[in-house]
């Protein structure tokens, strides 16, 4: 299935962005692969808001934020090396790599800053089974 | 800590707990069918138990138990190479 993509609304470069995690080149890699395999677009899950804090946006998705550390940046510097599409349902993007080379995701370290999860609680609770989602 | 059968992204999980993986993702010799129960989780250590509910080309559908959620160690953390 192609990568479900949103038209319409191009946030701005301050907006927020935030993916959970470590960043750590075994999840980008697989995540990468999971999503070329899908949808055929080498990309990782993000999260695009224009909130105040991290925590504003981790409250729009907590059961996929539910990490310990979060990699946080903004808009303007995701695109300066990376293609951001609006992809599902908001506030879900896809950042896409241009390959699973090391060096790619170094580059996507130094771009997400890695902070602690404002909302960490070490075993948080899944929404009810059957509400909407994306 | 419980092996990890499968590989998940928890950034993937959308909000009625559900997950995709990969086939090729699993740890060798775990059996993959619909209705099993596997731990799944990622390379940091984080952990969740699930239940498969769909296979189809190589990718596995997955509904996850919320309330089995482990996260990271700090020792697990610590073995990590980016």
């Amino acid at each position: 299935m192609p990568l479900p993509l949103r038209k319409g609304y191009r946030p701005p470069d301050d907006a927020l962005v935030v993916r959970g995690g470590r960043q750590v080149n075994g999840d980008l890699q697989k995540a990468a692969e999971l999503c070329e395999a899908k949808h055929g677009v080498l990309g990782v899950s993000a999260f695009v808001a224009e909130v105040d804090d991290v925590a504003s946006l981790v409250d729009l998705v907590p059961e996929a934020l539910r990490h310990e550390f979060l990699g946080v940046s903004s808009v303007g510097q995701v695109r300066q090396h990376f293609d951001l599409l609006p992809s599902f349902h908001a506030p879900h993007y896809t950042i896409v790599l241009p390959d699973l080379d090391p060096g790619t995701f170094a580059i996507l370290r130094t771009v997400l800053t890695i902070e602690p999860n404002p909302r960490f609680r070490g075993k948080p609770k899944f929404p009810r089974r059957g509400t909407k989602g994306r | 800590m419980i092996a990890r059968d499968l590989w998940i992204d928890f950034n993937d999980v959308d909000a009625t707990a559900h997950v995709s993986s990969l086939l090729s993702h699993a740890r060798p010799g775990v059996a993959v069918r619909v209705g099993g129960i596997l731990f799944v989780g990622d390379d940091e250590g984080n952990r969740c138990r699930a239940q498969v509910v769909g296979i189809a080309s190589g990718v596995v559908d997955l509904a996850l138990e919320g309330s089995t959620f482990e996260a990271a160690d700090d020792s697990q953390v610590s073995k990590l190479h980016v």
